[in-house]
């Protein structure tokens, strides 16, 4: 390729002039970070002159927009190489961070600990695939895509196996991979925005919106890379401000690390004593009764569905002649209004609350004990939830988890197309260090997090009388009760264990209220998990929309567009993609969850093999990539929708709470366990069935290799 | 090359000069790239043992207690995804090494 001595004297160019650039650099961030921590000051001291809270909200939502919005103007270009590369001059250190912020998703920062306070051990998987990732990165993908020195990954599908079919798949894996990610991005920006300032979540979605388009659509590649370390810094700072000042609070010792020792040691004397205490065991079998009860009705489906409703409606007929309560009337009418439309909806939505009651109904699980199982350690109730695995399942469920995870990880466009921002292939390798330096700095305090609020839950809220709950619980409530729900099943008047349940979102997002600590520190983690989401949605959106716009527009349809015009184009696609993902996200679609944690096995099972066989097999051929790619993502398709209760609802119309046969008990999310052996095997066998590469990816091949 | 020969019309030392170059430089290329693939497979073979090994045995390790913690839960949240950082920062400085070495 032509372009590849061209970038080395770029590179050679540019490393005589990136000492004082990189000083420069240093400069600005350290002046960033010590203006964002004097803000936070600031607004510690406002609060405790009497500012009210939304106020505190809205100053951290439109400083932190306005300085990205801000990078954004002043790095705009309209240069090709800026635009998609950030003109590959970006300093390994640097495009770590960038790299790092690209990464930590809402999912890594709210999702993450929140996945460790409720799994335990068993959540350790995502830690362990979302770093291990990088190994395969640094390994196998990041200096070679470096040397090859393109924009896209579909680009270098076509450069090394030459022709438009393996480009052409190439982008729909990137719509597969990245489309369903950028919506859960959006989605969670408009959340956290709603939450933070109290203003409508269509509205907080079109903020997000705005302050992601002012930087990608602006300046590509160039903008989103210096905002990125910019919203690394922010959501550094909010991420260790409460963990250490926890740390602090709960035991006087303000190194997270031998703080949650400590704090774990008492978890585990803590859940010695519920597993004994009488109450918790009444709760328990309370939640059991009304699996069973769920399950009957499920069972005697369609009949029930209509008997469900006569009930309802004779219950508020009952409850108006008796002149019952208002707040009593208002329940039957809101149950009412919420009754399932048909039989088939009915099915879906007592599956969930089945699955919602087993699991409330099952026996604790000890925060550090590994591959804890309901089904082997407490008393069978004869029901198991549709996605029930037993102990030794669970132990090969970790291991197919984490091995999706890590080569999804690697797989993904997004965090690949940083691999080309780097001066030099060196420099790549580097990057992947930084990268995965500064997601350890998060991922090291997630696990003593979820240990902190597991703690002050079980020291300072169970066993509370009922009248004395701490204020968060009643504001959290109010805005949506799948977040927390505390109630008094055995009327005692007391909170037993088994009467909370606490959301995933809620360890991180109320973590700072649950530890007692001042507003602005929640208003700092709603600003840090906001970056994080803006982060991601802005590397992804230019990822979908180069792929959409570079690989299918000019390449395919008009190669002799002129560069200038291809930046023209793709920013044309970048708006499109983005306002298409807010639509989405503002419909808000079911499971939005699994379709990230999916986004992984599709990745993991075509791009991943694609990308490693087309750089280390040089036998690998148009037609084996093609029709291997094709094969991993029909087969992870195919295990979800057979084994995943909502997408084989949507696919095969199978009802919801219908029995789940798993392939040895591996989950839906691991499905690319499945996927990526079955796309290599069609890779080698067709490649070797079919002749051989041409010269030019042979040459394509010794120039990868160095 | 024989086109290049041909019109420059090179003596016979200058083309043998020329031939050597462009062999040492192919036999650079392909111990460099060996070199790639020794570490790749030895770290690679690395990180998965030692990524097993906890997971395993993480029920027979789960009453061993390390600084406080719980044996597997300490190994798996934080000491292998140290591990990785080791081998990620290993590759990239013996690669930047052999490159410095060769340039």
């Amino acid at each position: 390729m032509s372009e590849s001595p061209l970038n080395e004297v770029h590179a050679s160019y540019q490393g005589s002039q990136l000492l004082p650039f990189r000083s420069s650099l240093s400069r600005i961030y350290i002046i960033f970070a010590l203006s964002f921590l004097c803000l936070i000051g600031l607004l510690a001291g406002f609060e405790a002159l009497g500012m009210p809270r939304e106020r505190i909200g809205y100053l951290f939502l439109f400083v932190t927009v306005v300085l990205y919005a801000t990078i954004g103007i002043v790095c705009r270009t309209s240069d090709p190489v800026e635009y998609y590369v950030a003109g590959r001059r970006v300093p390994a250190l640097y495009n770590g961070m960038a790299t790092a912020a690209d990464w930590m998703s809402v999912a890594s920062f709210i999702g993450l600990a929140g996945t460790l306070y409720l799994k335990g051990f068993d959540g350790l998987a995502f830690v362990l695939g979302w770093t291990g990732g990088y190994v395969l990165l640094a390994l196998f993908l990041a200096p070679y895509l470096r040397r090859f020195g393109g924009y896209t990954i579909p680009e270098f599908l076509a450069a090394r196996y030459g022709g438009e079919m393996p480009r052409r798949i190439g982008v729909l894996c990137a719509v597969v991979c990245s489309f369903s990610y950028l919506v859960a991005q959006i989605y969670g920006v408009g959340l956290i925005t709603a939450r933070l300032t109290g203003i409508s979540f269509e509205l907080g979605v079109f903020i997000a919106l705005g302050s992601m388009l002012v930087s990608s659509f602006l300046g590509g590649m160039r903008a989103v890379t210096w905002t990125q370390v910019g919203q690394y810094i922010i959501l550094l700072i909010a991420y260790l401000v409460p963990v250490i000042w926890l740390a602090a609070k709960q035991t006087d010792q303000p190194i997270p690390h031998v703080a949650a020792s400590s704090s774990l040691q008492q978890i585990t004397e803590k859940e010695n004593d519920f597993g004994a205490d009488p109450a918790e065991a009444v709760v328990r079998q309370f939640w059991q009764a009304k699996a069973l009860v769920m399950q009957k009705q499920i069972d005697e489906l369609p009949a029930s569905w209509n008997q469900e409703r006569e009930a309802l409606k004779a219950r508020l007929i009952q409850a108006h002649a008796q002149s019952a309560s208002m707040f009593e009337i208002r329940k039957i009418e809101r149950d009412l209004a919420n009754y399932p439309e048909s039989a088939h909806a009915a099915n879906a939505d007592w599956g969930r609350a089945r699955d919602a009651f087993i699991v409330r109904g099952a026996p604790l699980k000890p925060q550090a004990q590994p591959f804890f199982s309901p089904q082997n350690e407490g008393p069978k109730n004869g029901l198991l939830t549709t996605l029930d695995v037993d102990g030794e399942s669970s132990q090969l469920n970790f291991i197919a988890l984490m091995f999706c995870l890590m080569c999804g990880t690697a797989g993904l466009p997004h965090i690949l197309a940083r691999s080309m921002t780097t001066p030099t292939v060196s420099d790549a390798r580097k990057s992947v260090f930084w990268s995965l330096l500064f997601i350890l700095l998060l991922y090291f305090l997630a696990p003593t997090l979820a240990i902190f609020v597991k703690n002050e839950i079980y020291q300072n809220v169970v066993g509370l009388p009922f009248s004395q709950l701490p204020d968060w619980v009643n504001s959290w409530a109010a805005l949506d009760r799948a977040l927390v729900d505390i109630t008094d099943i055995n009327t005692d008047g007391i909170v037993q264990l088994g009467e909370i349940h606490l959301g995933n979102d809620m360890v991180v997002l109320a973590g700072p209220e649950i530890g007692g600590l001042p507003f602005v520190v929640s208003g700092l983690v709603a600003a840090g998990a906001m970056a994080a989401a803006l982060s991601t949605a802005d590397g992804l959106l230019l990822t979908l929309s180069n792929a959409l716009s570079f690989d299918l527009k000019t390449k395919w349809r008009a190669p002799s567009v002129l560069a200038h015009r291809q930046v023209i184009i793709s920013k044309v696609f970048l708006l499109l993609v983005a306002m298409s993902a807010a639509w989405v996200a503002t419909r808000m679609p079911a499971d939005i969850l699994f379709m990230v944690t999916a986004a992984f096995s599709f990745a993991a099972a075509s791009f991943f093999p694609a990308l490693v066989l087309g750089i280390f097999w040089a036998r690998n051929n148009r037609w084996g990539v093609s029709a291997g790619m094709v094969a991993g993502l029909v087969v992870t398709l195919g295990y979800m929708g057979k084994t995943q209760p909502w997408l084989r609802d949507v696919l095969f119309d199978v009802p919801y709470s219908e029995p789940i046969r798993l392939w040895w008990g591996i989950a839906p999310s691991a499905a690319g366990v499945f996927g990526l052996p079955v796309a290599v095997a069609v890779m080698v066998i067709v490649s070797l069935c079919s002749p051989r590469p041409d010269q030019a990816c042979q040459a394509m091949v010794k120039r990868l290799r160095g | 090359m024989l086109a290049v020969i041909a019109s420059n019309g090179l003596k016979l030392g200058q083309i043998y000069s020329m031939l050597e170059d462009q062999t040492k430089e192919s036999i650079n290329q392909h111990s460099s790239w060996r070199f790639s693939c020794f570490w790749v497979v030895l770290l690679s073979i690395i990180a998965i043992a030692l990524t097993l090994l906890p997971i395993l045995f993480a029920k027979d390790l789960a009453e061993r207690m390390i600084f406080g913690w719980p044996a597997p839960f300490l190994l798996v949240a934080f000491g292998l995804p140290l591990l990785y950082l080791l081998i990620v920062g290993l590759y990239a400085w013996l690669m930047h090494a052999r490159e410095q070495t060769e340039s």
